[in-house]
């Protein structure tokens, strides 16, 4: 099969099981460049996908593709297009920075120079200083994040795949990592970031495929996924306590409510099947409250990822 | 992945401490025999026979220990840090992953197995006062050979069992009990059929030594039964090592 224009990453009916387990459930998807999210809950198979990728697993029956390359078949092709940084400690302790990642590049069939070179770029890069040259297993988490996220670079290759690359970090070193996943998007790399937390996915991913259960759940644009639905608002209403009580109890008679926040005299809410705003308005002259705002409910990627794993 | 390994055992404290030793007790006695006797030439007896064989028992028990420690980390090490995923994610295939770690693990074999005895040979040469330098030359060839069997028999063997587990403890002290257990059952057998010398390790490197430098087996032995087992412990270990890394490297 040949691969369709932009399309680098192509799975039909992938099934991957684990004795009686499956991991990955017919799985039919199709992903492009840029910074793409593979989001789902743990256990949902993205960390089977993502191997499936680099052909670590069997699959018992449907294929994946990478560039239009089978990874069972051309994994060493496969591999030289791929950078893999994986979810869990797997660097070698005994060995520092620049001799790990010096290696990595040599085992991806870069020369001893080069590979000496373009280590320390990458760990420049990475924001690793004089630490590089000190043993691994002195590394906090953070700093062995980075060298995760360097080692997978240090062959340069064209599609990165990061598993759960935020791992473990602190606040400040999520921050550092997310902004240097941006630049690498921003080099026309194609970058699957696979992760649970959505905070992270909404702030850099232009892209997201949701799994759950080993299934494709959902995929598009934050854009899309986060745009309301018809009909969809969120409103902010003032009021004394017993004319918003009142209120409220006539909306949920009129409209499907998705979510309230109250207090002692407003409240949000977010409602479903609003067609016309003056009947609203109306109401809420009727009921001696004042509506303060009426706009399109657009839902968080975490609201989006509920109703989208909720829906299937 | 030869380069790093081999740079990484040279530097080991405990291989270090093992090859002094081994000298030592192994190559400084023949050598400072030959260089204050006067001989013509470097003879199968010098290497093999006599008093203190240059290859000997003492050669075949220090490789016996080297291996534990060369060996037992070579592939366990990367099953216990989960490092084995990071080299399958290259465009590396499982033949060049094993294949690069035993040749390390070789190179490092030879600094005790190989290259001693060379030197030992290339000396015993140099002040020989016959004028026989070819035949001298082949006995030095010879001399290699064995040196290369005896890396490659206690080798492979480590490193199997540095595949199945990720303890490098296990594995150290797994390739050398198991050639112990081998002597064991050898010797517990070896009443009821000779044959059974073959199995222990020793004995089976000794009787190839005599094969390297000309010698026939000793005519209670069987000479198929000796390739049999002689081809099983260097051509099975590795193999299972090779069936155990693809299996883990497509995560099975």
């Amino acid at each position: 099969m040949e691969a369709s224009e932009g399309v680098e990453i192509r799975s039909r009916n992938l099934l991957v099981r684990y004795g009686p387990t499956i991991a990955l459930d017919k799985l039919s998807v199709e992903i492009s460049s840029g910074i793409v999210g593979l989001l789902g809950p743990n256990g949902a198979g993205k960390s089977t996908f993502i191997k499936s990728l680099l052909g670590l697993v069997d699959p018992k029956s449907g294929f994946v593709k990478v560039r239009g390359l089978d990874p069972r078949k051309d994994y060493v092709k496969v591999r030289d297009l791929i950078g893999y940084m994986p979810e869990h400690d797997c660097l070698i302790n005994e060995f520092n920075a620049v001799r790990l990642v010096s290696y990595m590049g040599q085992i991806s069939g870069v020369t001893s120079t080069s590979a000496i070179q373009r280590a320390h770029e990458v760990l420049d890069f990475v924001n690793l200083g004089e630490e590089r040259y000190r043993k691994i297993s002195s590394y906090s988490t953070g700093m062995k994040q980075r060298v995760k996220l360097a080692q997978a670079l240090a062959h340069d290759p064209p599609i990165l795949l990061l598993d759960e690359p935020t791992n473990g970090m602190d606040p400040a070193g999520r921050e550092d990592m997310l902004s240097l996943i941006s630049d690498i998007g921003r080099t026309g790399k194609m970058v699957l970031l696979s992760s649970h937390v959505l905070d992270e996915v909404q702030r850099i991913c232009g892209y997201v495929t949701i799994l759950h259960q080993g299934m494709l759940r959902g995929e598009g644009s934050i854009e899309d996924l986060t745009r309301g639905k018809e009909g969809r608002y969120r409103i902010e209403v003032r009021g004394k306590p017993n004319d918003l009580k009142a209120f409220r109890k006539e909306i949920k008679s009129r409209y499907e409510v998705i979510s309230t926040q109250a207090e002692v005299e407003n409240f949000e809410m977010v409602i479903d099947g609003l067609e016309n705003g003056t009947d609203l308005l109306k109401l809420a002259g009727s009921k001696k409250v004042q509506v303060r705002s009426i706009r399109r409910g657009r839902p968080g990627l975490e609201e989006a990822f509920l109703e989208t794993i909720g829906d299937s | 992945m030869f380069k790093s390994v081999f740079a990484e055992k040279i530097r080991s404290k405990a291989f270090l401490v093992l090859l002094i030793i081994g000298i030592i007790i192994v190559y400084a006695p023949p050598l400072i025999t030959s260089l204050f006797l006067p001989h013509e030439s470097l003879t199968s007896d010098a290497m093999i026979g006599g008093e203190n064989p240059v290859i000997g028992p003492g050669l075949v028990l220090f490789s016996m220990l080297i291996a534990a420690i060369v060996s037992s980390d070579l592939i366990s090490r990367d099953l216990s840090n989960s490092s084995f995923v990071l080299y399958f994610s290259r465009p590396i295939r499982p033949l060049d992953y094993l294949v690069g770690k035993m040749a390390g693990g070789f190179a490092i074999m030879s600094v005790f197995c190989v290259i001693p005895v060379i030197i030992y040979g290339t000396v015993v040469i140099g002040t020989q006062s016959g004028s026989e330098y070819l035949k001298s030359l082949e006995v030095l060839g010879r001399a290699a050979v064995a040196g290369i069997l005896t890396s490659i028999f206690f080798l492979g063997v480590g490193t199997m069992l540095s595949s199945v587990t990720k303890s490098r403890s296990y594995a150290g002290v797994g390739t050398f009990v198991s050639f112990f257990v081998l002597t064991l059952i050898s010797g517990m057998f070896q009443e009821i059929d000779l044959n059974w010398r073959l199995v222990n390790p020793i004995e089976l490197l000794q009787f190839s030594y005599g094969v390297i430098f000309g010698d026939a087996l000793p005519e209670e032995l069987s000479l198929d039964i000796y390739w049999a087992i002689l081809l099983s412990i260097l051509i099975i270990p590795p193999l299972f090592a090779y069936w155990r890394i693809q299996r883990k490297a497509i995560g099975k």
